[in-house]
């Protein structure tokens, strides 16, 4: 099921591409921003779930509620879910994209490593996946070479010898830049939420850095595509939070916002 | 994913958001992403090129002593009984599995085996014990090595064909436009050798200095086997364009093609008056060699990438679903059904005294040894 609805599909637009193209750096480019377009409504419902969220967590009532039931967790519990209903936020809207984007990522990976078959038993395995438009034989075995990179390999730039992970730092800068810049700035700065946003922030980036570092410079480049392409949806809808990208330790910043606005 | 990871996840999952530990609510986004993290860290790892890299395994034999490379190992194994005699290296090694048949020298002086870790090994066949490695390549051999009295021509997927001496020592090499999965033949009435190559080429080069005699036009898909060349001059190779071709060296050009439903994969057999040959859509096919009439067509139930081998004019073959058949000269079943294995048959099977070893992609049993009519041997399953 999991090969039919997914990765199917996307081999085979891949592979569409790149028979187009004839090059699949640029078939992985095109791909990432076909996904991202096709997935913009979510992104926007979740940029617009989150915003409710925060409004709503910036609320006098949420506030009289925290105060109130600080030490009956139970009960604070389910008054936030009356708040909730009641101003229609589904507190599950934001993770939803999150969610989608989950067999995305997977799925592209195992596209991006499964058209490439670099090895006969992962190209027997592709044959059983075409679909009858590709035209397989032209195109395989897929130039896998990228600028300096080899897709299917870690990529790794030779500098005097040395080999220098540029995409892998690329994609952490990117994840950085496109979390900074596309988080609101907390409702409650300094609480457990806030320190694990930021927590988030800083390990979010080196998590998806090593995963670049580590497998095939495929992925790396969907990552910056997908980081980039990103950024510019927020930017395009006026929604980037440039303060948040200066802000190293937004905790000062932050307060001193609440505190206006009281 | 499987349950047992699926578990283990929303598990980690309550461990690092446990409300006690925190003493606060944790937002729903925040649980998420830390699920998602998770998960796509162990899905990414779950399928990342060194899981994804299953293969198959490749085998020589000669004086009744198989030589067989799959995953961490080149395996020695006695061919009447299926005794391991030794194996390299001793102990696995994560970062080493091999992928290409080994080769023996034609003195049976040296094994050579190239690794997915890029090196080519020199063993010693009587003990498995290293010779020499050659560690120029950057990418890992796929196709098997050719060996003859005084060089040895090493393919690898870094879209070269390394020549070297006996010692290990570079000769010289070439570069064609794509990985070569196909074992270089030998010509000794030209002193070449012929490739196969993925790029849709077959080269022709001299062996002395690697020089190019003549190559094909780019072929209507890659080639993933080696040809086989008759008495006559012909070479007979199929690519993944599904088109078979009976190619002449005096002419450089087709005396005749065949159209098969799929791409064809293993090489062919030459015996007596035929060609046979399979496509990925499970026929065997039997063209008369000399004109490419076809003579007969065996349809079996998945896809055929091993090249068929004949014993006493009985053509063994199996297929990805583990199904072994035989098949006289005629066309004709010689089992009512064929014989089933626990694994895929991918590479072609050997023979040594009578007996047909199956090598296998399994979990359990690496290869199988049965007689022609069918009845098991031994099965050799290594000890982990």
């Amino acid at each position: 099921m999991w090969d039919l609805l997914i990765i199917n599909p996307m081999v085979n637009t891949l592979l569409y591409i790149y028979s187009v193209i004839g090059n699949f750096g640029i078939a992985i480019i095109i791909f990432t921003i076909l996904i991202r377009l096709i997935t913009h409504p979510l992104t926007v419902s979740q940029m617009k779930s989150a915003q409710a969220m925060q409004e709503m967590q910036k609320s006098k009532e949420w506030q009289e509620l925290q105060k109130k039931y600080k030490d009956d967790k139970q009960k604070l519990s389910q008054e936030q879910m009356r708040l909730y209903q009641e101003m229609g936020i589904n507190p599950f809207g934001s993770c939803l994209p999150l969610l989608i984007q989950f067999p995305i990522i997977i799925g592209l990976y195992q596209a991006i490593i499964r058209a490439l078959a670099t090895t006969p038993y992962q190209l027997l395995d592709l044959s059983k996946h075409l679909y009858s438009f590709i035209n397989a034989a032209e195109i395989i075995p897929l130039n896998n070479k990228f600028l300096w990179m080899d897709l299917s390999q870690p990529e790794r730039l030779p500098v005097f010898g040395v080999g220098i992970p540029v995409l892998a730092i690329v994609v952490v800068i990117t994840t950085y830049l496109q979390q900074k810049l596309m988080t609101p700035p907390p409702a409650q700065p300094g609480d457990q939420t806030a320190q694990m946003t930021q927590m988030m922030n800083l390990y979010m980036p080196l998590f998806i850095g090593y995963i670049s570092y580590t497998l095939a410079s495929g992925l790396a480049l969907y990552f910056v595509t997908s980081n980039v392409v990103g950024i510019l949806q927020y930017a395009a809808m006026g929604k980037l939070n440039w303060k948040n990208l200066l802000s190293f330790r937004s905790q000062p910043s932050a307060q001193k916002n609440v505190g206006k606005k009281k | 994913m499987d349950p047992l990871r699926f578990n283990l996840l929303i598990n980690l999952t309550r461990i690092l958001i446990q409300p006690q530990k925190w003493n606060k609510k944790i937002p729903t986004e925040l649980v998420f992403a830390i699920f998602f993290l998770l998960v796509l860290a162990t899905s990414l790892t779950a399928c990342s090129p060194a899981s994804l890299m299953s293969n198959w395994p490749g085998s020589a034999v000669k004086d009744r002593i198989v030589y067989l490379a799959y995953q961490a190992h080149v395996y020695a194994i006695q061919a009447e009984n299926g005794t391991e005699l030794w194996r390299f290296p001793k102990e696995a090694d994560n970062k080493l599995s091999f992928y290409a048949p080994p080769a023996l020298s034609p003195d049976g002086s040296q094994l050579i085996a190239g690794g997915f870790n890029h090196i080519l090994y020199s063993l010693n066949p009587e003990n498995g014990n290293e010779q020499w490695r050659f560690e120029e390549s950057k990418y890992p051999y796929i196709a098997g090595p050719l060996i003859t009295k005084d060089s040895i021509f090493a393919p690898t997927s870094d879209h070269l064909l390394y020549a070297l001496d006996r010692q290990g020592n570079k000769r010289w090499e070439f570069k064609t436009g794509a990985p070569i999965w196909a074992t270089p033949l030998y010509d000794p009435d030209c002193e070449c050798i012929y490739i196969a190559c993925l790029d849709h080429i077959l080269y022709a080069l001299r062996t002395r200095d690697g020089a190019l005699l003549w190559k094909t036009d780019r072929l209507e898909g890659a080639i993933a086997s080696s040809p086989v060349l008759s008495e006559d001059g012909i070479l007979y190779f199929g690519t993944f364009g599904k088109l078979f071709h009976a190619f002449d060296l005096r002419s450089k050009g087709d005396i005749w093609t065949y159209t098969a439903s799929n791409w064809i994969w293993g090489s062919p057999l030459l015996i007596e008056d035929l060609v046979i040959f399979s496509d990925l859509s499970g026929n065997v096919i039997a063209l008369d060699a000399k004109n490419g009439a076809e003579r007969w067509k065996v349809t079996t139930n998945a896809a055929i990438t091993a090249q068929p081998i004949a014993v006493q004019n009985i053509i063994y073959i199996g297929n990805e679903a583990g199904d072994l058949y035989a098949i006289d000269l005629q066309g004709n079943l010689i089992w009512q059904q064929p014989k089933k294995f626990d694994g895929k048959i991918l590479t072609p099977a050997l023979t040594a005294d009578e007996v047909i070893l199956i090598p296998l992609v399994a979990k359990d049993n690496l290869m199988v040894a049965i007689k022609q009519d069918g009845g098991q041997v031994w099965a050799y399953q290594p000890v982990k």
